[in-house]
C-alpha cells in the first residue's frame, strides 16, 4: 500500500519542472540530524535493473530527488513537521493534497513562478520523524507505468529506512 | 484509519480551491476535527484532479474514468473511528446539507447508515455529499466538480472508500 503512495506522491509531482528551490527545505537540509537521501537521474537509473526503456523515459526531465527527516521521535517530531508545514505556506506554497490522522501526516505544496514552472514540495511525518520530499525537474507521466517494474529492493539497499516499510 | 485511505484518495482528490466552492455548512466539521486524533482527513486540489488530463491508457473504460476524475475540483473527506456518540453525530450533521443540496439516496443497513446529497445546476451535479455511520465510525466526503450520475457511479467501483461503495447502486 505504501508503495502505491509513494507512486501517488510522483504522480503529484510529475507534472511541473521545478526550478528554484525551497529555502525551507535547504535551512531544513542544513540542521536535520536524520535521514538524508538525494539522488541525481543517474543514480535512479539504478533503480532500473531490468533496463525498462520506459522507466528511463519516465526520468529523462528529472534533475533530482531530495528526502530529509528529522531524528527526532514523538513531540519534536511532530513540532518540527509543523515548523516546516508553516515555513513552506509561508513561501507562498500552494496546497494540493493533505492526508492527517494521528499517525501518518503528509501535505503536497505547489509553487508556480513566472516562467509557468513548479516547484512541488511534500512534508510528512511517519514513524514518529518528521521530513520533506522535494523533487526537481519532471517526470514523463506517459510512462508511470513503468514505476510497477521498479526494482523495490534495490531502492530499499538505496534507503534502509524504507526496510520497515510495508509495500504492499 | 489505514494509510488506504491516502493513496486512494491521492487518485481522486481536490481541495485547496475546492473549500471555497464546497458547501452545506458541512465544512465546519472539517475545521472542527481538525486536531482531533479520532478523526482522518483527506483534502485534495483541483490540480491534483488535474494531473490526470495527461493520462492516456488503452482501455476505453478506463480513459473513460481517468476523464472523469480530470474533470473534479476537489474532495474532501472525514473519517472519525471511535466515535462514542455516533448516532448523535451523524444526525447533528446529516441536517445540514438539506437546507440547500438534495437528497438523492439513503441507505441504512443494521448499525450502518449513509445519506447522499447533490448540489445540481443545469443537470450537472457540482457537489456530491456522502454522511455516513457504521458501528462508531463517522465519514464524510465531498466531492466537487462537474459530473453525472454514471460519471460517479463508476467513480464508486473503484474508489475503495468506506461507505462509497453504496452509490454503485444508484447504477442499478
Amino acid at each position: 500500500m505504501k508503495r502505491l503512495v509513494f507512486l501517488l506522491i510522483l504522480i503529484c509531482f510529475s507534472v511541473c519542472a521545478l526550478e528554484a528551490q525551497s529555502k525551507v527545505v535547504k535551512e531544513f537540509e542544513e540542521n536535520a540530524e536524520g535521514y538524508k537521501f538525494f539522488a541525481y537521474q543517474s543514480m535512479l537509473r539504478m533503480l532500473n535493473q531490468q533496463q525498462d526503456p520506459d522507466f528511463n523515459k519516465l526520468i529523462r526531465d528529472l534533475d533530482h530527488i531530495r528526502v530529509v527527516t528529522t531524528d527526532s521521535t514523538g513531540t519534536n517530531a511532530m513540532t518540527a513537521f509543523k515548523r516546516l508545514d508553516n515555513g513552506i505556506q509561508a513561501e507562498g506554497f500552494e496546497e494540493i493534497l493533505t492526508f492527517d490522522n494521528k499517525e501518518y501526516k503528509c501535505h503536497v505544496y505547489e509553487m508556480t513562478n513566472k516562467k509557468d514552472k513548479s516547484t512541488w514540495v511534500a512534508t510528512f511525518f511517519m514513524y514518529g520523524r518528521a521530513g520533506i520530499l522535494e523533487m526537481v525537474g519532471s517526470l514523463d507521466i506517459k510512462y508511470l507505468n513503468a514505476l510497477a517494474n521498479l526494482n523495490m529492493e534495490t531502492l530499499k539497499s538505496l534507503a534502509p529506512e524504507l526496510e520497515n516499510m510495508d509495500w504492499d | 484509519m489505514k494509510i488506504k485511505y491516502f493513496i486512494l484518495l491521492f487518485f481522486f482528490i481536490s481541495g485547496g480551491i475546492v473549500a471555497s466552492a464546497q458547501s452545506s455548512g458541512i465544512d465546519r466539521y472539517f475545521e472542527q476535527y481538525k486536531d482531533d486524533d479520532r478523526f482522518s482527513q483527506i483534502n485534495v486540489s483541483s490540480k491534483m484532479f488535474g494531473l490526470f488530463v495527461n493520462f492516456e491508457l488503452d482501455d476505453p473504460s478506463e480513459q473513460e474514468l481517468v476523464e472523469a476524475i480530470s474533470k473534479l475540483k476537489g474532495l474532501k473527506m472525514l473519517i472519525g473511528q471511535d466515535v462514542a456518540n455516533v448516532s448523535d453525530l451523524f444526525n447533528q450533521v446529516a441536517k445540514l446539507p438539506a437546507a440547500d443540496m438534495d437528497e438523492l439516496m439513503s441507505i441504512k443497513d443494521g448499525s450502518a447508515e449513509f445519506k447522499f446529497y447533490i448540489s445540481e445546476s443545469d443537470g450537472t451535479i457540482k457537489e456530491l455529499l456522502m454522511v455516513g455511520k457504521e458501528s462508531a465510525q463517522l465519514i464524510l466526503l465531498s466531492l466537487v466538480g462537474d459530473m453525472d450520475l454514471q460519471q460517479i457511479a463508476a467513480l464508486s467501483q473503484k474508489m475503495n472508500l468506506e461507505g462509497f461503495e453504496h452509490f454503485q447502486n444508484i447504477d442499478k
